[in-house]
């Protein structure tokens, strides 16, 4: 029984000159690519954005560590980087005012009365995250990254990823309104 | 006890970008390609993300082996003196379509048939005979044309629930293309089926969405400060093909769309009759009598491949779908289709 080639052979094939080889591993990981720059960007953006990431992902795709078998965090760190370079070329607005229209449209908490609120505070806090620690934290509660992965997306070693993970993790917990929405969150629970 | 990830977790879910996103970044991503001087490409029947995810094995391999093995006699040669395509125009494909197919299509008839329920459960494996869920997931689509997949039965529920057409309408249009076909002009049938993946007003041909494309690339390179080298365009004979693909591409669509649909099955097999490089062949499959129609585009990108849709001898039916490409692995679909209610599924009911 043979397997599916994994994303580090079909970009070796791309390199030979299999151009569909390339696609393959977009496909693969364009739905994930996708909702992570929509969560970043919003949707109309990420939708704009998504063709050039793989444009820059297939001009740089000779440099792919292909001890990796699985593309997936060298595309978020891709997306990463178009996103950087979308924000760099926006004068005077930072990544953090984009944080606050992240997600927008969506819906993911409609059991919740106070969701409002709890957004609000949540992404507040996150704004006072450094950018590392904001990117390493939303890499792994997101996009179900590993710590090791979510490293790998920024090119930072894993014991980097898990310090800036475990600040990131006290910065939030400290910050303004977040004792009394886990608390909150946890009498709510406790009643349900 | 929940902690500040929980909380986080919460803000995860995000409006999803669209499957025509997902398409145009591609077609931008081709473009890019066809600067590396690389010829124009077929569309691939992976058109979507997960819809036509491939599944490589050795089990693929020998199914496929099962579909061509009893080959008995060749049935036709490509019909080549019929109209091509490119811009299609209605006037053309008048000329001689593939006997077997025309025939075909007329004994399956015209008149409209009442079917029981209102919507087809699709299951797409490597398995002739089982209809064992796999990783292609599970396909709904109900007789209007709306669409909608999900890789397991709770995921199918939540999309259902959330009354969003996975297609965004485009099975609609197939469908739409197909019932045209059974006693429209067939020129104006060929043109309908060639754009019916094409959400009306936002490309309405190739050349544009290759413009936008070429726009995009145009941006992209000045931001990285080098210079646009353009794509080499297609000849004649090449978008020909390239309409050629669609129109086969989009006939497949609303054949599986709808398989149970008579009217379908002839106004598809109608519009197969004149695609002037479908070789059709008699064989045995899944063991029934069937009927192998083979594709290729030999003067695209890739001009080994070759993709044959095999459906039942008497009645049309979709049983199978497999690609050979040179160098590349085998690629074998089967499907098995039920016919459902929406309500039905919904209240989690399915007939597997």
């Amino acid at each position: 029984m043979t397997s599916d080639p994994d994303d580090a052979q079909l970009i070796a094939r791309s390199l030979e000159g299999d151009e569909d080889a390339f696609v393959e591993v977009v496909r693969r990981h364009e739905a994930a690519v996708g909702a992570y720059l929509a969560r970043r960007a919003g949707r109309e953006l990420a939708e704009d954005l998504l063709g050039e990431v793989w444009v820059a992902a297939l001009a740089s795709r000779a440099t792919y560590d292909r001890s990796f078998p699985d593309a997936g965090p060298w595309l978020f760190g891709v997306a990463h980087n178009t996103l950087r370079r979308h924000w760099r070329s926006r004068p005077a607005e930072e990544p953090v005012a984009d944080m606050t229209g992240m997600a927008s449209g969506w819906d993911p908490w409609t059991a919740v009365d106070s969701r409002v609120d709890a957004e609000s505070v949540l992404r507040h806090a996150l704004a006072l995250l450094k950018p590392r620690q904001r990117e390493i934290l939303t890499l792994v509660a997101w996009e179900d990254l590993t710590v090791a992965d979510a490293g790998r997306v920024l090119g930072m070693p894993p014991g980097t990823a898990r310090r800036y993970l475990h600040q990131a993790r006290m910065a939030l917990r400290s910050a303004p309104g977040m004792a009394a929405l886990l608390a909150d969150h946890n009498t709510v629970k406790e009643a349900t | 006890m929940a902690d500040e990830m929980d909380l986080l977790s919460g803000l995860k879910g995000v409006e999803p970008v669209r499957p025509r996103a997902f398409e145009e970044a591609r077609t931008v991503l081709r473009a890019a390609m066809a600067v590396e001087e690389r010829g124009p490409r077929t569309r691939r029947r992976t058109r979507w993300g997960t819809r036509r995810a491939a599944a490589f094995s050795v089990a693929a391999l020998g199914a496929a082996a099962a579909v061509v093995a009893v080959v008995l006699a060749p049935a036709s040669a490509p019909s080549r003196n019929a109209a091509a395509s490119g811009k299609v125009s209605p006037k053309a494909s008048q000329g001689a379509a593939n006997p077997i197919l025309a025939q075909l299509a007329t004994d399956i008839g015209v008149e409209p048939v009442k079917l029981p329920g209102n919507a087809t459960l699709e299951i797409r494996n490597q398995s002739p005979a089982g209809d064992t869920l796999g990783a292609n997931g599970v396909d709904l689509y109900t007789d209007d044309g709306t669409y909608y997949w999900g890789p397991s039965r709770s995921i199918l529920l939540q999309v259902i629930a959330q009354g969003q057409d996975t297609a965004e309408g485009e099975f609609k249009r197939d469908i739409a293309a197909a019932l045209y076909a059974v006693n429209g002009n067939i020129g104006t049938a060929r043109a309908k089926m060639a754009i019916a993946n094409l959400i009306p007003g936002t490309k309405p041909d190739t050349a544009q969405a290759q413009q936008a494309a070429i726009r995009k690339l145009k941006a992209i390179d000045k931001k990285r400060g080098i210079p646009y080298t353009p794509p080499k365009p297609l000849t004649p004979a090449q978008k020909k093909e390239q309409t050629d693909n669609f129109i086969w591409m989009n006939s497949i669509d609303a054949l599986t769309a709808a398989p149970e649909n008579p009217q379908v099955r002839a106004g598809v097999l109608r519009i197969m009759a004149t695609m002037p490089n479908v070789k059709v062949t008699h064989t045995t499959t899944a063991g029934q009598p069937a009927l192998t129609l083979a594709d290729s585009w030999p003067l695209l990108a890739d001009p080994g491949l070759v993709e044959s849709l095999v459906v039942n001898a008497s009645t049309g039916f979709p049983i199978a779908l497999f690609n050979t490409d040179p160098g590349q692995p085998l690629n074998v679909t089967y499907y098995h289709t039920f016919r459902v209610t929406l309500a039905a599924i919904e209240a989690g009911k399915f007939p597997f």
